[in-house]
């Protein structure tokens, strides 16, 4: 017996989509590429922060500042270096 | 005339559906459209704020995670002198209250309350009762025993009682054994759909958001005027999510406020958990439903999405009865189904996972940075025809328990073997 056209296109429609599914799915499910859960929010240094009671934003301040002034002084050290006694 | 009536019948649960589908894609796209706006505002509420404590810890043989919690509950941040954890050993037969009496020793802010076989083993809410009466902090806050919080929790769930009209608090829950199988995996992205996206949206747009039982808590002196958690009621969370409405409170969710829970790890557990989630929260429905219509503390908005989250267990029936309609319209060669037919498909898959559809799900992965995990979506086609069953005798159970007034609040344990403990250190090697 011949399945007709309509059964066939339906069969083969519906095994793609199953396909197209859940292939992918068993995939991920066998070999994961996601690290799995993690922590998202318990940050050690905004636990230390919170601790000491000293606002984030402060401290992103202090960073930048401590960050110029490391490029201010290695720039100048270079200098330093290359002045010839 | 039979015609008529099932036309009807087919429109009411279509519509149902329809209300549900609309409603997820109004919290999704919220959610969406308000990821990380105010993260910081909700951090600096918490540190101003310090009220006194208890913690409550309900424990009924827990020896394999009992000691993973107390061990945490001691890196808290918040301050000692302002915290009280009362561990409610709930006459356990294993090493749980031996375990819970050595940290008592240890620490003075821990205090340790064994409840004897007569007594014991009623469920959780009576266990919570128990504890509720040596509670002397102004917030009491609930963690479950194979729970593992962030240090900083207390201050994130605390923070939020500033505001006087805020009667309890919840926190997100994710999966600590999430890579073990398949069915820990699927509970996970339920979870993330449901506590990253659904509560997430309910808060912010002022709806019905929803105490877990678990990572949240209340108001002491609110939670005392409301006679404490019924002993009679499996869903006691929900039931006193909508006892603190009807109060004229709210309920406040903090996304940041993260807990980590073991997830049951098989089918069989998967589904006693949900028969008893789906029969606690039937049983809700049938206690709240003419007092949330009749409420004058709610308005409109409130109302809907408060019957829509009593309703939620229901879908699956409904899903499958618009199905069963359909087929029977499509036998009377019914018009309406040619009109119709599409919908109910479309508003089906508005129910694949455990109620939070796969969209919300997927957008949940989204805002956690994981869209490789997006690929496990389709399998929830599973749990949803799993559930379907679940909801059914749970909705048989419950209407036949009314009706020939049978006790049916058995409260079944869900055991808890420990198998989160290796994950532990996962948390903080994928967080740096």
């Amino acid at each position: 017996m011949i399945p007709s056209p309509l059964v066939t296109s339906l069969a083969v429609a519906i095994a793609m989509i199953i396909t197209l599914f859940f292939l992918p799915a068993i995939i991920e499910l066998k070999r994961p590429k996601d690290a799995g859960p993690r922590i998202i929010n318990d940050n050690p240094t905004k636990i230390m922060l919170s601790m000491l009671k000293i606002p984030i934003i402060d401290i992103e301040e202090g960073q930048k500042l401590i960050y110029q002034s490391t490029i201010k002084n290695a720039a100048f050290l270079y200098n330093i270096q290359s002045i010839e006694f | 005339m039979i015609f008529w009536i099932l036309a009807i019948i087919f429109i009411f649960l279509t519509g149902l559906m329809l209300a549900y589908l609309v409603r997820h894609y109004i919290f999704t796209i919220t959610v969406l459209r308000g990821a990380n706006k105010d993260k910081e505002h909700r951090g600096s509420e918490a540190s101003a704020f310090e009220p006194t404590v208890s913690i409550l810890i309900p424990a009924r043989n827990e020896e394999r995670v009992i000691e993973r919690l107390l061990e945490r509950i001691t890196e808290l941040t918040y301050p000692k002198d302002k915290l009280q954890v009362i561990v409610v050993d709930d006459a356990s037969s294993d090493k749980t209250g031996a375990i819970a009496d050595d940290y008592e020793n240890k620490y003075s802010f821990i205090e340790v309350l064994h409840r004897g076989k007569d007594e014991g083993g009623k469920g959780k809410a009576a266990t919570c009762n128990a504890g509720l009466k040596k509670a002397n902090g102004e917030i009491l806050l609930c963690f479950d025993a194979d729970y593992y919080p962030t240090r900083d929790i207390v201050e994130k769930l605390v923070g939020q009682f500033v505001d006087p009209t805020v009667g309890a608090t919840q926190g997100r829950v994710v999966v600590l054994n999430e890579p073990q199988n398949l069915v820990t995996r699927l509970i996970a992205l339920e979870r993330i759909g449901g506590y990253r996206v659904d509560q997430e949206a309910r808060d912010k747009l002022n709806l019905i958001a929803q105490y877990g039982g678990t990572v949240g808590g209340f108001r002491s002196s609110l939670l005392k005027r409301l006679h404490g958690w019924d002993e009679n009621i499996l869903a006691e969370d929900t039931d006193l999510t909508l006892s603190v409405y009807l109060a004229g409170y709210k309920v406040r969710y903090n996304v940041d406020a993260e807990c980590y829970e073991e997830a049951v790890d098989n089918w069989k557990a998967y589904r006693r958990q949900r028969y008893r989630w789906a029969k606690g929260h039937m049983q809700c429905f049938f206690k709240h439903f003419w007092s949330v219509l009749k409420s004058k503390k709610l308005g409109i908005k409130e109302k809907v999405d408060a019957l829509l989250l009593l309703n939620v267990y229901f879908m699956p029936i409904v899903a499958f009865l618009s199905f069963l309609t359909g087929l029977l319209l499509i036998f009377f060669g019914s018009p309406l189904v040619n009109l119709l037919w599409l919908f109910v498909p479309i508003c089906l898959y508005n129910f694949v996972g455990n109620f939070a559809p796969f969209f919300e799900i997927g957008v949940g992965l989204y805002l956690d940075g994981r869209e490789r995990t997006q690929l496990l979506i389709p399998f929830l086609i599973f749990t949803l025809f799993y559930n379907m069953p679940i909801c059914f005798k749970a909705f048989f159970d419950v209407t036949t328990g009314k009706i020939f007034r049978r006790n049916v609040s058995v409260w079944v344990k869900t055991s808890h073997l420990g198998n989160g403990n290796c994950y532990i250190q996962n948390l903080s090697i994928n967080a740096s």
